[in-house]
């Protein structure tokens, strides 16, 4: 669904990833890990068109997107759950989730996605008329993925989900991203909780500044030696 | 649940402003609540820049600057009516806002307020030593018979009906902006430009379309004023200290509020105005230094402005009254 190869992105002329390619298959869960400033976030945000390419190629359905506005982007089917949240602290639960399904033309696909995602987020339901600001961090969390869910994309990004979350929001936050697989959405996810994240993963890449060392399906790099010293500390 | 006794207070002061020029006789208090009215519509079209959308600019007076000048041009060369020289002047300052914002939407924070107070400077100059449009000693309307064709009226009264009708379409327009698409895209730019892009928002395309309607509702105001006075120069319509004006007005009132710039206006113009009265030429200065306290002392304590109280204010009374009502209902 989604091939990138020998992608190329930096920071005012500085490469920060030096080619890196890798596939995300439909209906799959890949899953990109790395340490702190391997450049995770930084393919993230080259996908969705926040980050322009310095090289490289990244199709997307058959489609050559490199270098596509933001909005194309999210248009196409790709949405972008940035790390850290980022939800909109000054606005409420509800406007929150409005902003990410203004590209949803379809009003009924609109009350479907919203009941989808009230389903799967309760308590964003009891919340909408809360700012978002004042929720807990994993509230903020599920409401920066049903928000992302809210412009009915193929593929989601997500990025470092479980960044500064409690261990036991940790495991809830990986049983909404199978629920998320289980709809039929394909999911790139990228992590530093490396056990919980490859035991999800269909497909994983490990990635040490910049580049690719590792790849394979997810429970196969749990045995790898490499991710075992490297990342699991055993 | 906050929306009902908010509504009808709402409508409660628009009818006192309705029926106060039969009750306020002297001139002086109507022509303060006019230029108030003014400064609150003016207020008001920064806010939609630069409260909503976040986007702060200090060349504001350049729009208003436009209104003014097209008005009047279009009057004294072409003979129309000022009310086909308003629209035109905002259509201009539309204009002129689009092909400004282009470039200087590609900067950012300060950068951006520093090009837009580079803009208003330029316009400023442009205007004083442009001799068509009467350069720096300006261009007198002259006077006709009165009538709402030629926006000419004897009196305060047309002209504070006139003002209050300008400011209530710019109330409603912000009502239903900030409710629509496009101000959750402008709340969602301000809160976090890169979200929001990540969203999907075209960020260039919709910080232009908030800086064309706070342009369109500044160059409405030009042309009013100049047919108010009925004379404008560059020191009266394209002032440095107009542009700080209609930005300090939200900032007290409460930034990104519908009715914030209203309240700022109510607190700021008669507080100046006052000062100067009395103070005569020796406080000139002064009500600026007010001014610039007041926006020191909203910034460190009460960013949300006076809007931030208000509705802290009815918030509270709305749980207490909550509270009183269950107590009452267990006590029964």
């Amino acid at each position: 669904m989604l091939q990138v190869s020998d992608l190329k992105l930096g920071y005012k002329g500085i490469l920060a990833i030096r080619g890196v390619s890798f596939t995300v298959n439909k209906g799959e869960i890949t899953v990109i890990i790395g340490a702190n400033g391997a450049g995770k976030s930084t393919i993230m945000k080259g996908i969705s068109g926040l980050l322009p390419a310095m090289g490289g190629s990244i199709t997307f359905e058959g489609i050559d997107i490199v270098n596509t506005p933001p909005h194309e982007i999210v248009k196409a089917g790709i949405a972008h759950v940035p790390e850290g949240r980022m939800t909109f602290a000054n606005m409420t639960v509800e406007q929150n989730l409005a902003l990410g399904a203004f590209v949803v033309d379809n009003s009924a696909r609109k009350e479907e996605l919203y009941a989808g995602v009230y389903e799967m987020f309760p308590i964003l339901k009891e919340r909408l008329a809360q700012k978002a600001g004042t929720l807990s961090g994993g509230e903020q969390q599920m409401l920066a993925i049903a928000r992302g869910l809210m412009s009915d994309p193929k593929l989601i990004l997500l990025d470092e989900p479980s960044l500064g979350l409690a261990p036991m929001l940790v495991t809830q936050i990986f049983q909404f991203i199978r629920t998320i697989r289980e709809l039929g959405k394909t999911i790139l996810l990228v992590e530093q909780t490396v056990h919980e994240a490859l035991e999800l993963a269909d497909r994983a890449y490990v990635l040490q500044t910049g580049q690719v060392v590792i790849e394979g399906a997810g429970r196969e790099l749990l045995g790898s030696e490499l991710v075992k010293k490297a990342y699991l500390g055993i | 649940m906050l929306k009902n006794p908010y509504s009808l207070l709402i409508a409660l002061i628009f009818a006192v402003l309705l029926i106060l020029p039969a009750l306020v006789a002297q001139t002086f208090y109507l022509h303060i609540l006019i230029l108030v009215f003014l400064y609150a519509l003016l207020g008001g079209a920064w806010n939609i820049l630069g409260g909503y959308a976040g986007q702060v600019s200090l060349g504001h007076a350049l729009y208003f600057g436009i209104g003014a000048y097209s008005s009047t041009m279009l009057m004294l060369e072409a003979g129309l009516s000022p009310w086909i020289g308003m629209f035109v002047g905002m259509l201009l300052s539309v204009s002129v806002s689009a092909i400004l914002g282009y470039p200087c939407f590609r900067i950012k924070g300060h950068y951006f307020v520093i090009a837009t107070i580079a803009l208003g400077e330029i316009a400023f100059v442009l205007f004083t030593n442009w001799q068509w449009v009467g350069g720096a000693v300006g261009k007198h309307i002259p006077l006709l018979p009165p009538g709402l064709a030629v926006f000419q009226f004897t009196g305060k009264i047309a002209y504070y009906y006139i003002a209050l009708f300008f400011l209530a379409v710019q109330l409603v327009f912000t009502w239903f902006m900030q409710k629509s698409y496009l101000g959750y895209y402008f709340q969602a730019i301000r809160e976090d430009e890169d979200t929001a892009r990540s969203l999907g928002i075209n960020i260039t395309r919709y910080k232009m379309a908030a800086m064309a309607f706070s342009a369109a509702f500044m160059a409405a105001g030009g042309t009013f004023y100049a047919q108010y006075l009925l004379y404008i120069d560059p020191e009266s319509v394209l002032p440095n200290v107009l542009s700080t004006q209609v930005c300090l007005i939200p900032i007290l009132g409460g930034l990104g509020t519908v009715f914030g710039p209203v309240i700022g206006a109510f607190v700021m113009f008669p507080l100046s105005e006052f000062i100067r009265a009395s103070l005569g030429g020796s406080g000139n200065a002064l009500d600026l230094i007010i001014y610039g306290l007041l926006i020191m002392i909203f910034a460190i304590a009460k960013p949300t402005g006076i809007m931030g109280f208000i509705t802290e204010l009815i918030r509270h009374r709305a749980t207490a009254s909550k509270a009183a009502g269950s107590e009452e209902r267990a006590g029964f």
